[in-house]
């Protein structure tokens, strides 16, 4: 166990404890976004952000990034034209359609692993094969490498479905502090509000003692632990002061009709907020894209409670500006086969598939890679989870050739085998 | 039952109609020579109650006429007859039996129960007029005239490894936090902590273990402890986790042994109302693959969870084969609910089949039925078709027929014994884990060659007395505490900055965990009591309010009964969020500090939102402030005396267990004495700091 922030508790400032910070008090402007000095203070910044958007089972190519119709396995939607000429999705995306101009959408995924149970952590993680340690998931890594600024939140966010925890695991042999805070339903922890009773001043003079008997304590001890504790109540401090961001009374009605008051519709219009007020990287999760029967109705339901807020989302990153810093990452752990099963369902297919990439740079409005007519094989350079590792740590301006040092072993942050950018995708 | 019997009970059920018990060993019965071998035991166990000075139950065994006509017609001893005869019947009961003899430390062992009883079968000869005196041995003498004690063995073997700079003894602050976290699950009270501080006498530790290891929080502690590493935090409903509790808490208070309470739980099916809870280690998981791992993990220490696919790819050790033997004992184990009752149960009702197992990597077929890793399968019996299950009466289950091969209960005679060595392994080293912060053998799950404890002979060594002193985890857990490595500080050496773990050359600092976070605060804040008498006060309020409302009603002349009902409705809403019970502040502390379900609690996590609920619930805001004869309220009255130096010492002892420094009273009484107009503020703000403080977190 190795917690190598050395003393956690000097960012505990004064501005902080008091929750002066203007987090996004008034982060309900949306597309007027420019004029809230939240988002112009985050600009300004220019700190790289990740927003992963995991769509947990599996989303189809076929309903989505990559359509075939009236092939053998096409399916029974159609394609429809884009902003961006000679790139057509699936009519399941009509609002994303008319964004697709900011999107790299990259459809010659080949990955390795069929199975949710092993295939979920591999992708998350990218790791090299057999190398017999947990690798981070690629939030803790950049969580890890961004060093991200003081006085903000978190640097790994979550938001799900489900209850509110801190997934350490996500880590690996990072170590607990780079693990998640998931926020459960995009909600923060039920006691991130003080109670009335507990004011600035007494709130102050508390932690100010606090400290006091942990600089006592630590004098003569082994860091580790001591660090660790110090470090969750300096996350508990940020998320207190960033309380105003969890409430949807702050959230302009404009907005929520544009995003949808559904579940995904509401959790990437919290990833908004939270990265307008500065996390680093903020993974959202949508869950039962498992289609082995019914694929072609579960996603005529599905797909527009993602069509709707990705859309707004990238809309509003754009006009905001803060595109440029943002990489914005759609995914799953594979793609669906392209052959129909008897249950008129799709089952699990990492020979080929889609996912798609906006901002931090990179070019927009670009296909990348190319499926043969049935969507069988890729036809062009196929690139592993490795790859794309490498093309987001070298858009965030990562060193992807980077090493962690895990007790006296020296591990590549990411796959030697995969050592280079996906082509086309960087401007 | 002792464990020969369990064991053979076991086997009994299991497969007695298959005539697998093995042959009794009969063989040739050696004499036994009174003299050298009963009057031993005799003196060293017996005479200190049944000799010349005390003869309790008016029984002595010193003298051969008194012993032969003790008892109802001389039952105590029947010269010839061992089974009917008191003495043997009362040293061979179960250890957790009420009236085994001896009443106090460790029962007999297998050998010497065997001499008695044959020397009872074999006319319990006796030298006439050899008159027996008790061994009076002085501890020391014991110790300086036998063989070291196992913590002394332990600490040559830490020693010998050691390089560098050793972390002094700990101090008897820490080592009287350390003791009571461990083996009462709280810090001590202000009381304690003071008492324990100013005893000068040189033993002081070893009787301050000696008591809490006897004491009432003992069961307690382990039962948390042992439910932790056992449902990993999960939380079904079919077996109530207060009922599991109390399971275990009585195992503990009993000190059942480490093998008999797997056993329990190995062939737990929840129909014999005793050992009914220990089903949930089975219900909570419910999946074969997820019960297989986790079996293998928590009794064996190997995590061979990746071998359900395929042989593990970079552990050789780790096969397809051993997860499918594994397995296959489980096979014919189902979740079943009794339509009438809706209890649920986990029974071994269905014959089950050769597991059929294919190689995700090579495609390579093959069978097993149960097999042990290292051990021969188990053949499955043959029955004529249509005679594999024999018709029962079971109205716990209700269950109509049971299969006559049973091979979940061979499972739990087979791999909790003594010849399985990963079983014993993995024993010891959780027990270590759980003292040391860290396992001999870490991660836990990874015992294989390929990851070797850190004090490999030690492990061996461990392992061998754990199975010497049959699995007794209070007297092994004893000699850990009594360890060189238990009692030194957390303090580095000085001018080191580093020391690896593995060394335990320091002592490896560990959270408290979620239950012994939420009653040291509860003892540290001094609102232990007042939480607990909550049944208590609650049921006096009911009557109260039962009496006045009945008679109210008898006024107005209306029916009392229905008078009452409505009054327990209206109890039944009103629930006061500052006035707890204690069931309910554990489930506070642990949503806040314990892991999600089905994640092992063997490291420390930051927990964020455990920082939040300390510094934000109001029920810990309102514990600070003076209420109920609580800590706040006592240190007001000494406010009123101006005793502010008293104040800082007593707040110290009541949090953190020792005396505050110098500097720490100065700072104590400043913030006190600031203005004194608002003592209780101040009063709470000093000692949430405490409260939330890395010395308060940490078992250090």
């Amino acid at each position: 166990m190795s917690f190598e922030c050395g003393s956690a508790e000097h960012d505990l400032t004064r501005r902080q404890v008091l929750g002066a910070f203007a987090g996004a008090a008034g982060a309900s402007v949306g597309l007027g976004g420019l004029l809230n000095p939240a988002v112009a203070d985050q600009i300004k910044r220019k700190q790289k952000q990740v927003l992963l958007i995991w769509t947990d089972g599996g989303m189809s190519q076929f309903e989505s990034w990559n359509p075939k119709p009236g092939t053998e396995h096409g399916g029974p939607f159609r394609a429809i034209p884009t902003t961006v000429p000679g790139l057509q999705l699936s009519e399941l995306m009509p609002k994303t359609a008319k964004q697709a101009h900011h999107l790299a959408v990259v459809r010659s995924m080949k990955t390795k692993d069929e199975n949710h149970s092993t295939g979920v952590p591999r992708i998350l993680r990218g790791d090299p094969p057999n190398r017999g340690v947990d690798y981070p998931h690629l939030g803790s890594a950049v969580a890890k490498f961004m060093h991200p600024e003081e006085n903000t939140l978190p640097p790994y966010i979550h938001v799900k479905p489900g209850n509110s925890a801190f997934h350490y695991r996500d880590a690996g042999f990072l170590g607990a502090k780079y693990g998640a805070l998931t926020l459960g339903d995009g909600r923060p922890p039920v006691h991130v509000h003080r109670p009335e009773t507990v004011t600035d001043d007494v709130e102050l003079a508390r932690q100010e003692l606090r400290q006091r008997h942990n600089r006592r304590f630590a004098v003569g001890r082994q860091e580790g632990p001591i660090d660790a504790h110090a470090y969750a109540y300096n996350m508990a401090a940020r998320l207190m002061s960033h309380v105003d961001l969890f409430d949807p009374s702050k959230l302009s009605k404009r907005d929520i009709e544009r995003y949808g008051t559904h579940q995904l519709g509401r959790h990437l219009l919290q990833a908004r907020r939270l990265l307008e007020a500065g996390t680093t990287f903020v993974r959202v999760t949508s869950y039962h894209w498992d289609t082995h029967g019914d694929n072609f109705n579960s996603h005529l339901r599905m797909m527009p409670d993602f069509d709707r807020p990705f859309a707004a989302l990238i809309e509003d990153l754009h006009v905001s500006g803060m595109l440029e810093n943002v990489l914005v990452i759609a995914m799953s752990e594979f793609g669906r086969t392209p052959k129909i099963n008897e249950k008129l369902g799709r089952d699990h297919w990492p020979e080929s598939w889609s996912l798609a990439l906006a901002g931090c740079g990179l070019k927009s409005g670009v296909i990348i890679g190319d499926t043969d007519e049935l969507g069988l094989d890729i036809l062009t350079e196929p690139y592993d989870i490795g790859h794309l590792f490498f093309t987001v740590f070298t858009a965030l301006g990562l060193n992807p050739l980077a090493k962690y040092k895990h007790k006296g072993q020296s591990l590549p942050a990411i796959d030697p085998n995969c050592h280079k950018v996906i082509k086309g995708v960087l401007a | 039952m002792t464990r020969e019997d369990t064991f053979i009970q076991l086997l009994k059920e299991a497969a007695a109609i298959l005539l697998l018990l093995p042959a009794l060993q009969a063989g040739e019965e050696t004499q036994i020579d009174f003299v050298k071998q009963v009057k031993p035991i005799l003196e060293k166990r017996c005479l200190s109650c049944h000799g010349s000075e005390k003869q309790k139950g008016k029984l002595r065994l010193d003298l051969k006429g008194a012993a032969m006509e003790a008892g109802n017609k001389g039952n105590v001893i029947l010269a010839g007859n061992s089974e009917e005869s008191a003495l043997f019947q009362r040293i061979n009961l179960d250890r957790t039996h009420d009236d085994i003899m001896p009443p106090k430390g460790v029962p007999l062992s297998e050998t010497e129960l065997e001499t008695i009883r044959a020397w009872i079968a074999q006319g319990a000869k006796w030298p006439d007029d050899l008159v027996l005196k008790p061994a009076v041995q002085k501890v020391e003498e014991a110790q300086a005239s036998s063989v070291p004690s196992l913590h002394e063995r332990i600490d040559a073997l830490i020693r010998a490894r050691l390089k560098g700079k050793v972390a002094p003894v700990a101090s008897d602050k820490d080592f009287l936090r350390r003791v009571y976290l461990d083996f009462a699950g709280t810090i001590p009270s202000a009381k304690e902590a003071a008492t324990f501080l100013v005893d000068k006498s040189p033993d002081k530790r070893t009787k301050l273990l000696d008591t809490l290891m006897n004491g009432p929080g003992y069961g307690r502690a382990m039962a948390n402890a042992f439910s932790v590493m056992l449902l990993e935090r999960r939380v079904g409903k079919d077996i109530p986790g207060e009922e599991w509790h109390r399971y275990l808490e009585s195992a503990f208070e009993g000190n059942k042994p480490w093998d008999v309470l797997m056993q329990d739980i190995l062939a737990a099916e929840g129909t014999d109302p005793r050992t009914r809870p220990a089903v949930k280690f089975y219900l909570e998981r419910g999946q074969l693959t997820l019960l297989t791992s986790d079996i293998s993990r928590l009794m064996l220490g190997r995590d061979i969870s990746c071998a359900q696919c395929h042989d593990h790819p970079s552990i050789k050790d780790y096969t397809q084969a051993e997860f499918y033997g594994l397995m296959a004992y489980l096979s014919g184990s189902r979740r079943h609910q009794n339509k009438a009752t809706k209890k649920v149960y986990y029974l071994d009702g269905h014959l089950g089949k050769k597991l059929e197992f294919k190689s995700a990597f090579t495609q390579k077929k093959a069978m097993s039925g149960p097999k042990l890793a290292h051990r021969a399968e188990i053949r499955i019996p043959v029955f004529q078709r249509g005679r594999e299950y024999a018709p029962v009466v079971d109205h716990v289950s209700g269950m109509k027929t049971r299969p006559k091969f049973q091979r979940r209960k061979l499972l739990a005679a087979h791999l909790p014994s003594v010849d399985n060595e990963a079983f014993r392994k993995n024993a010891v080293n959780r027990l270590w884990f759980m003292l040391m912060g860290r396992g001999l053998v870490q991660p836990l799950d990874q015992h294989h060659p390929k990851n070797p404890a850190s004090h490999p002979e030690l492990l061996e060594l461990l392992a061998a007395e754990f199975q010497a002193m049959n699995f007794d985890i209070k007297e092994f857990l004893r000699e850990l505490a009594l360890t060189q490595s238990y009692q030194r500080s957390s303090l580095l050496p000085e001018g080191v900055s580093d020391v690896p773990p593995e060394s335990y050359a320091v002592f490896n600092m560990r959270p408290l965990s979620a239950e012994q976070l939420a009653w040291s605060v509860m003892q540290s804040t001094e609102n232990l009591a007042w939480v607990q008498s909550k049944p208590k006060r609650e049921a006096a309020a009911a009557k109260a309010s039962e009496r006045a409302k009945a008679k109210s009603a008898k006024k107005a002349g209306k029916d009392p009964k229905s008078a009452v009902k409505k009054n327990e409705k209206e109890a039944e809403v009103k629930e006061d969020p500052l006035d707890p019970d204690a069931p309910k502040v554990l489930e506070l502390f642990r949503k806040a500090y314990a892991n999600p379900p089905g994640e092992a609690e063997v490291q420390y996590n930051p927990s964020t939102v455990g920082a939040l609920f300390l510094g934000n619930e109001k029920l810990i805001l309102h514990w600070l402030k003076p209420h109920q004869k609580n800590m706040a309220e006592r240190l007001a009255g000494l406010a009123k005396q101006k005793k502010f130096e008293k104040i800082a010492d007593e707040l110290y002892l009541a949090v953190l267990s020792r005396h505050p420094l110098d500097e720490e009273k100065v700072e104590t009484v400043d913030y006190l004495k600031k203005d004194e107009m608002r003592f209780t503020d101040a009063l709470a703000e000093y000692a949430w700091s405490l409260l939330a403080s890395t010395e308060f977190r940490m078992n250090h």
